[in-house]
């Protein structure tokens, strides 16, 4: 017996090789990949492998390279890649996986399956849609990514510190995936525009299903994820115009930060099957910039709350309204009619339904301070 | 003084050297003593063959010319006492007295012995040993030689509050160090001889009212049972009666403070203190008694609880970090943060050799350092420091052999490996690496799991004299954790280990009563 159980001890050791062994030092990190298709239907991936280029001081510089290639899929593409690289190519460290509009406007599914199949591969990875096409991004060189970090970094931080500030919801592979796979409810992603020097972060692609249906811009995009029922980020916050014809026309605005939001989510169906939506928002808010001033007033305090809550009341109906025409529905309501109104749900077709129902938003917007000045 | 034989002169001479002794001897024929002395003195001579450091010494009384003959190992006792207990009483007494009774005027250890088969044993624990012309019987002195050094503080177990006593060489002083701190008449002693040859005097001491008595049956039979010519230290008793000898866990603490034994005696445990060794060995015992400093104790007990939470904490780095690091770089380095990936990965780029070589290499590296070091004295021991770790440290990474991050691993784990207070388990934990960073080269994290697994199983498996090894962790005991993974304060411990089994298993610990009591 113990001779038995030293021979199969020994076998352990000499006998499984290196099997699944994938040393560090040996490996290529992918740290942002692009997917794009061809006119002709073929899929180019392009991606950016960060080389530290060791320094003696520990200060060390990267250098990206870019690899990219074409299949009939993204893994065939991969394959090539990884032919085309000296050492073997490694996704499980992955920042970012950027889609070109174009490329997004088809199904994106068929492109993401990869990632969900593989079990090392990194479902944290950042989303993200890009103006023109993904290869681009990934391969130009842009500012900041030069100096230190590598593109997968630095587009990593932007969707990031987008997502601090409330500009794009927090999304990555793994959380669109059972939104995918529902027919109740859609996503969004952020919507990248590349320009000379810099990545912006524009706002949000709306996605209908698997394709995507549009984009929202700017302050809006602040709005909607408020609308989402987001509680608060790091800096939420927002500059709205709400009143007209001051002197300056910055006396028009104020800016505020949202310290605390609270969603009330209701969705009906009516005794003839009308089916309508309304959400209502509780923002507790900090004016961060007001030049009119002269909140110490209570009254002028009172009037800035009411104005700021009619403006985003009507930004968020306008929002709503955007999304019905898209027939994106990220936040839900088919899944709460499936869920509370199953009859009526198995009656219509939701993606017909969807931009006929009605669907209403208020806002209401409490001030708790106005910064340390009177 | 006429009635004696010039005594002091008789002293000196024995002092000077051997051939006047032999002379003695020989001289002794002239005076013709009974033959019966002769024969007998003969007879327990025979079994030392030729020792010239066996010594007779006669002594003529003047009263009536008796001899009386003393015989002794001159290398081990004291002439001192002999002179004084011994010759000097015979001196005055002789004045009076007839018929000599030795009991009533010498020494205080005289022992009338009959037996003279235990004559040779006796010579050999350091006795005098005083023939008179009474052939049935004869006399016995305890006269040892006292060259103890003084009870400095073990360099392997210092503490920073606390007793800087530490044993000595000598079991009496040992035996007298534990009764310093348990002034209890229950406190027993029970003497052993082991090793057919070397006689080595083990004695084993236990609170009557607390030790459980099928341990002590059980060791004592243990103890008895040796059956070897030569039991030269604490190792060879440890290995005889130690209940897994495969195992890489010490299954006895081993210590050199007095203060850790009194508190392990005061949990019902049995200490073993062997003649010419400063250590003692403690039984029963479980793994987190290898964690327990005396410092624990006399801190703050949140202090203590923390540095205890360190201690042990410190067994799993010790563990497993090299192995862990293995498994990480060469499996799964889709665990690492992504921040920290490209450093990691720029530091092992060029390395030549996969990650379990370099591992070895260091880690052999720090064993060789430090076996060089212990042996070494402390002057030439810095040296080897300073080249062991500054330059090998420094210039095997520059030369690329080995990367940074496998020094850091390397120095961390060295650092943990001997934050445990006992040099046992500090050892075991350095050997039991080797196979884990095996395991982990060979089948990532899946092979530490698996030899973890391993180790968890033969520590529950694990008995010390009859109580659970690793108690109280498997059997649980939830109320004995208060003195593992933290040090309760003292007011809290009203209960001795339940795994040991002690007699009296509450402790009357109502040190805040004054707190209570309105």
């Amino acid at each position: 017996m113990n001779q038995k159980g030293l021979i199969l001890f020994c076998s352990l050791f000499l006998l499984s090789g290196c099997w699944d062994q994938s040393l560090l030092s040996e490996t290529k990190l992918i740290s942002a990949g692009g997917i794009d298709y061809e006119n002709d239907g073929k899929v180019i991936s392009t991606v950016a492998v960060p080389q530290a280029i060791a320094a003696e001081s520990g200060e060390e510089n990267v250098a990206n390279q870019i690899f990219s290639t074409s299949g009939f899929t993204a893994r065939q593409s991969r394959l090539k890649l990884d032919r085309e690289v000296s050492e073997r190519l490694d996704a499980s460290k992955n920042l970012v996986l950027v889609f070109g509009e174009k490329t997004a406007k088809k199904d994106i599914y068929l492109l993401l399956d990869v990632f969900y199949r593989d079990p090392k591969s990194s479902l944290n990875a950042k989303l993200a849609i890009t103006k023109g096409k993904a290869s681009d991004v990934i391969s130009t060189k842009f500012e900041e990514t030069t100096s230190s970090i590598g593109v997968g970094e630095y587009l990593r931080d932007i969707i990031r510190s987008a997502e601090e500030s409330a500009t794009v919801p927090e999304e990555n592979i793994q959380s669109i995936c059972p939104l995918l796979f529902d027919p109740g409810q859609d996503f969004a992603l952020p919507y990248l525009v590349p320009r000379k020097d810099v990545v912006d972060v524009e706002g949000i692609a709306l996605f209908s299903g698997h394709k995507m249906a549009g984009t929202i811009t700017g302050p809006d995009a602040v709005i909607y994820v408020l609308l989402t029922g987001e509680k608060s980020t790091i800096s939420m916050a927002t500059t709205k115009k709400i009143l007209k014809g001051q002197k300056e026309n910055i006396l028009n605005y104020a800016s505020i930060k949202i310290k605390k939001n609270k969603r009330d989510f209701k969705v009906n169906v009516s005794s003839d099957g009308k089916i309508s939506a309304h959400i209502d928002l509780k923002t507790k808010v900090v004016v961060t910039e007001y030049p009119s001033d002269k909140l110490g007033d209570e009254k002028v305090l009172k009037k800035l709350e009411k104005n700021l809550s009619r403006v985003m009341t009507k930004d968020a109906t306008k929002i709503i309204k955007q999304l019905q025409e898209m027939n994106s529905d990220p936040f839900g309501v088919g899944r709460k009619v499936m869920a509370f109104h199953y009859p009526t749900w198995k009656k219509i077709k939701w993606s017909e339904e969807y931009p006929k129902i009605n669907f209403t938003a208020s806002v209401d917007v409490e001030i708790i301070g106005h910064g340390i000045i009177e | 003084m006429t009635f004696f034989k010039k005594p002091k002169k008789l002293i000196k001479e024995n002092d000077q050297n051997k051939v006047s002794d032999t002379s003695c001897e020989l001289e002794s024929n002239v005076y013709e003593p009974p033959q019966t002395i002769e024969d007998l003195l003969k007879k327990v001579r025979e079994p030392f063959s030729s020792t010239e450091d066996l010594r007779t010494h006669w002594v003529e009384l003047a009263s009536d010319k008796r001899k009386i003959a003393l015989l002794f190992i001159d290398s081990i006792v004291d002439k001192q006492i002999i002179q004084q207990q011994i010759l000097n009483p015979l001196f005055e007494m002789s004045k009076e007295i007839d018929t000599i009774s030795f009991e009533k005027v010498i020494s205080l250890d005289l022992k009338k012995q009959t037996d003279f088969t235990k004559s040779q044993e006796l010579l050999l624990l350091s006795n005098t040993l005083i023939f008179t012309d009474d052939p049935s019987c004869y006399y016995s002195v305890v006269t040892p030689e006292k060259v103890d050094r003084d009870f400095t503080e073990p360099e392997n177990e210092k503490v920073i509050r606390g007793s800087h006593e530490g044993f000595i060489e000598n079991i009496s002083s040992n035996v007298a160090l534990i009764r310093k701190r348990l002034k209890s008449p229950k406190l027993l002693v029970k003497y052993f001889k082991l090793g057919k040859e070397t006689h080595t005097v083990v004695a084993m001491i236990y609170v009557e009212n607390l030790a459980n008595p099928s341990h002590v049956k059980e060791v004592e039979k243990r103890l008895t049972s040796i059956e070897a010519d030569a039991v030269m230290t604490p190792g060879n008793v440890e290995e005889s009666i130690e209940d897994k000898p495969f195992s890489p866990f010490p299954q006895m603490l081993s210590t050199e403070r007095p203060d850790r034994v009194a508190a392990n005696l005061m949990e019902g445990r049995i200490a073993l203190v062997y003649d010419s060794s400063p250590t003692v060995n403690v039984v029963p015992v479980d793994f987190f008694v290898f964690y327990q400093s005396p410092d624990d104790y006399n801190t703050r007990w949140i202090l203590g609880s923390f540095f205890r939470f360190i201690r042990l904490f410190s067994f799993f780095i010790a563990i497993s970090l090299p192995s862990f690091y293995i498994a990480i770089v060469s499996f799964h380095f889709e665990v690492i943060p992504s921040a920290l990936v490209l450093l990691m990965k720029s530091s092992l780029e060029n390395i030549p050799y996969p990650p379990l070589f370099e591992a070895m290499l260091m880690e052999l590296t720090i064993e060789l350092i430090r076996e060089a070091s212990v042996r070494l004295h402390t002057k030439i021991g810095s040296t080897i420091a300073i080249v062991g770790g500054l330059v090998i440290g420094d210039s095997i990474v520059k030369a690329g052999l080995v990367s940074n991050l496998m020094i850091i691993v390397v120095a961390v784990t060295a650092i943990a490996a001997y934050i445990v207070p006992s040099n046992e388990m500090s050892g075991a934990i350095r050997l039991l690496r080797f196979p884990l960073m095996l395991a982990a080269a060979t089948l990532g994290f899946l092979g530490i799991v698996f030899c973890f697994m391993i180790l968890f199983f033969h520590l529950c498996r694990l008995y010390s004299f009859g109580t659970p090894y690793f108690a109280p962790i498997a059997p649980f005991h939830f109320s004995d954790l208060k003195d593992t993974f933290f040090r309760m304060p003292f007011w809290k411990m009203n209960t001795r280990p339940k795994n040991i089994r002690p007699i009296k298993e509450s402790q009357d610990n109502q040190t805040r009563k004054w707190d209570t009591d309105e």
